[in-house]
Order: C-alpha cells, then structure tokens, then sequence
C-alpha cells in the first residue's frame, strides 16, 4: 500500500492538471484521477507507472469526454461564475476565462490523437510512453506534435483575432 | 538540402533525437537558411502552445454543473416525476393491499428533508416502523437487485469510465471490484438521498441492504407491490447517466475528494464519521475521517489503512471475517476541521 501512497504523491498532481486541461472540468478530472488511483491499487505490479497511470486515465476521460455537451455547459457556467463576482475581479476574471475558452476552443479543433499528444508532452511523457498510450510508432510522435502545435496556435490565434475585431467594432 | 522536417524538428526542441540525428539536424540548421527559419518557427509554435494550456488551467474546482444548472434542475426534475410516480403507485398498492385484507398498512411520512418515505408497520402501530426504527426510504432497498459485485460493478463503470475499455488497457485486466466493495453500490443510492442528521448510517443497514427482497431495517420480507415498485425504481435509478455518475464516484472516492464530490451532489447531511487506527503501529492514533455518504468504504479503508481489509461493526473496525479478527479502529469523535 506504501506504493499506493507513492503513486499518489507523486503523479496525482500532474495528473489531474492533464485531465483538466483534456476535460475543462477539475471536479471530473479529480474523480478520473481518483478512479485511476483505485485502480492502480488493485494491480499487483506495474511496469511503467507513468504510462500506465495516464493510458488508463486517459481512456477513463476518453469514454466519459464523448459527451461534448458538458464540456460547453462548462464553458458557460464558467462565464457565468466570472459575472458574478465583484466588478473589479469580474472584469480580470472574465478576461481569463475568456483565455481560458479560447483555449478550450482551440484545444477542441484538435484531433484526439494530437490532443491527447499534446497534453501528454506537456506533463512530460517522452516519446515512447506518448507512443504506447496513443497506439502509435514513436517516429510518428514528433510529427504529431508538430501538427497539435501549430494547429493549437493558430486556432487560438485566430479566434482572439475575432474577438479583438469585434471589440473594436463594437467600439466605433 | 532536405526540405525540413517538422516532425524531426520538434523531435529534436523536445530532446527526443539520438546522438546521430542531433547531430544531423544541428548541421542543417547551421548550413541551411530553411532549416534554422523553420526551427525558430518551431520554438515558437512550442511556446505558444505552452502558454495556451496554461490558460486551460484557470479553469476553477466547483464549475461541474450544480442543482440550479439546467443540468442540476433537468436532474431535480426528473427526481420529481419519479417521486410522485411512485407515489401514484404506492397509493394505489396501499389500496390492494387493504381490500384484500392484509395485515400490513403502509404508511407514507413525510422526512424533514421533503422526501417522501414509506414506512412499514403493523396496523396497529400509529407511529412509524415497530421498535422506534426509522422509516426506510424506497432506495434503501431500491439497490438491492443491483449489488451483485461483478454486475453493478460493471454497469457503474460502463455508464461513467468504460470499465470496459480501461480493462482492455490494463494489465492484469479486472472490472469486478473484490468482495469487500460489493456492497458499496449499494450504498452509494441509499447516500444520494438527503436524510436527517438524525438517520446516520449504521452496520446493520449497511448489512442489511445487500439483502435482496429484504427490508433493510428490521429485515422482514415486503410486500410484493412493493418490491417491485422498489425493484422497478432500482431498475430506473440505475439506468440514468447522473445515478450511474455519483454511484460510479462514490464507488472511486479516496479520501477528501470522494467526500466532497458526493457531498456536493447528494446534498446530504450526514456528518462524517472518524476512527482513531489502533494497530497497526504505523497508524496508531491516527485519526481518519470516513467520508460522509461514501460508498467505497472498502477503498477507503485500504487507502487509510493501508492492507488492512476491514469490517465495520458497531463502533469499531475490525480486520477480517472470523474468530481471530482483531479492533484495527475505534470510532472517536471527529476533530474541528480548519
């Protein structure tokens, strides 16, 4: 059981970083990661516990991510949690969770394999481990992240373009 | 000079390259106005991306949708219309049940929680069930159909994670959680309905729900509209995607966060329960908080008390079926959180 708790110490935390920024939703993304603690306690061993803890993470969100319409009510509610605080903090709030759904937008234009790629590289998993947990050949990853990351950027770019014009139209 | 690679280049910004190909790479990069173009196009692709997720961060606890969403009222709602379905239907079983003379007169009381309950007594009884038990709610007994281990295990897994696609993954693969969590479905209904602080859970009810047929307070046999009322209900509780949801993360909870995701979406009341670790040495002393309205018990104590497979009886935890089982815990009072 010491390795339970080992387990938890030391990948809890990124853990649950990746599957809120894979989800939008930290509630959800505490409840997987929880999930995939119980479950790595009913293992006897595990070979690779990096990859193994976020492959069965990452398919325990990938089952439960398909309904998409939670993740837009999220987007909402998060909105709707930034107007209601102080208007001072409500502006800073509101301009952060815009970021933050213009990220989620941009995110979501991604395919799965190249999001999925993305948020594992950005938790630190090499090569090989993204490689195992996406069923790909590890040749095959840095042209996924390649992909992911221009994508991801000039979706994002994009979309706060937008926003800036319709702001400065909405202004004259 | 090779077109550059833009897999090959963010292979190597991400160290991912052996000795022969950072070496190639560098002296493209060097040699070839393209390549050093696309590297830098590459850091700053790399960067950017980088600081979009970090937004993604900014993203509060607490913004899963709460009773007054459209998800929470959707959900309210549908409680609603099943509570006076059953209602329609009780009073209708009631109503059998008197004309063809039977000698049990069911009861519906009103719980302060607002929930409506029915309680079984004797017709000569004018207050709820005999010996001052309190009423049961339907869902108590509700689950029963659905503790086979292995059944509900998978169903709850199946509506929420895919237990079944996980267990592709894992190696060893198992779905069915060990016999000590078999009652722990079971229980996760039974804590999603609000009740007093009064009506704490105990040993025997805990025991007792997974009894199927079994009235889950005095263990007596229920009429048969009644069960099946119940059994129907169970069958509907079990079907929809929020009952699968708390039931699959009660069943998942480790400490805090299982208490606090169940807490939130049950709403109930009940005050957690805390046990000071008498052996082993390691957790002599140790005070640990039960989660309130937690189904995994049996997770819960492997994650607190290490290997330990507990019993709860009474006031005490207790390793192990059996003669030889011994007090690993006693039941104190919970200390003030901070």
């Amino acid at each position: 059981m010491g390795d339970a708790e080992r387990l938890f110490r030391i990948y809890r935390d990124m853990l649950v970083r990746y599957l809120t920024r894979r989800l939008g939703d930290r509630d959800w993304a505490e409840d997987i990661a929880q999930e995939t603690f119980v479950r790595a306690l009913r293992q006897d061993t595990i070979v690779n516990e990096r990859s193994w803890l976020f492959a069965v993470a990452n398919n325990l969100a990938r089952d439960g991510a398909r309904r998409d319409a939670r993740q837009r009510r999220h987007l909402e509610l998060l909105a709707a949690e930034a107007r209601e605080t102080e208007p001072e903090a409500a502006e800073i709030t509101l301009d952060r969770a815009r970021e933050a759904g213009d990220a989620r937008r941009a995110l979501d234009a991604l395919s799965e394999k190249d999001r999925q790629g993305l948020l594992l590289k950005e938790e630190g998993l090499d090569y090989g481990e993204i490689a195992e947990i996406l069923g790909i050949e590890r040749t095959s990853v840095g042209t996924t992240l390649s992909r992911a990351r221009r994508r991801l950027a000039e979706t994002y770019e994009a979309l706060q373009d937008g926003r800036r014009r319709r702001a400065q139209h909405a202004a004259s | 000079m090779p077109h550059p690679d833009e897999g090959v280049i963010h292979a190597w910004l991400d160290g991912e390259l052996d000795a022969t190909e950072t070496a190639r790479v560098e002296a493209l990069m060097a040699s070839d106005p393209a390549w050093g173009a696309a590297v830098a196009e590459a850091r700053g692709l790399k960067a950017a991306s980088s600081r979009i997720l970090d937004a993604l961060d900014h993203v509060p606890a607490g913004v899963s949708p709460k009773r007054e969403s459209p998800v929470g009222s959707r959900s309210r709602h549908w409680w609603t219309m099943r509570v006076a379905a059953l209602l329609v239907v009780v009073a209708g079983a009631s109503l059998v049940l008197r004309e063809s003379g039977s000698e049990r007169a069911l009861q519906v009381t009103t719980q302060p929680s607002g929930l409506p309950t029915v309680a079984s007594a004797p017709p000569d009884a004018a207050g709820p069930a005999r010996g001052g038990e309190e009423p049961r709610t339907l869902v108590t007994r509700s689950t029963a159909p659905s503790v086979r281990p292995s059944e509900s295990t998978v169903r709850s897994d199946r509506a929420s994670a895919a237990s079944g696609h996980v267990a592709a993954n894992e190696r060893p693969s198992r779905v069915a959680d060990a016999p000590a969590t078999a009652g722990a479905p079971a229980t996760s209904v039974v804590a999603a309905w609000p009740r007093s602080a009064a009506q704490a859970p105990t040993a025997g009810v805990l025991a007792d729900a997974s009894r199927p047929g079994a009235d889950s307070v005095s263990g007596r046999p229920q009429a048969p509209a009644l069960l099946a009322l119940e059994q129907g209900a169970a069958a509907d509780a079990m079907a929809t995607r929020r009952e699968e949801r708390v039931a699959n993360r009660a069943a998942a909870g480790a400490l805090e966060g299982a208490a606090k995701s169940s807490a939130k979406m049950a709403g109930s009341t009940s005050p957690a329960r805390c046990y000071e670790g008498r052996e082993p040495l390691a957790i002599a002393g140790r005070i640990v908080r039960h989660p309130p309205d937690s189904v995994s018990l049996a997770v819960w104590r492997l994650l607190a008390f290490r290997s330990e497979d507990l019993i709860e009886r009474g006031d005490s935890l207790q390793s192990g079926p059996g003669a030889n089982s011994r007090v690993v815990a006693v039941r104190v009072a919970c200390p003030a959180q901070p």
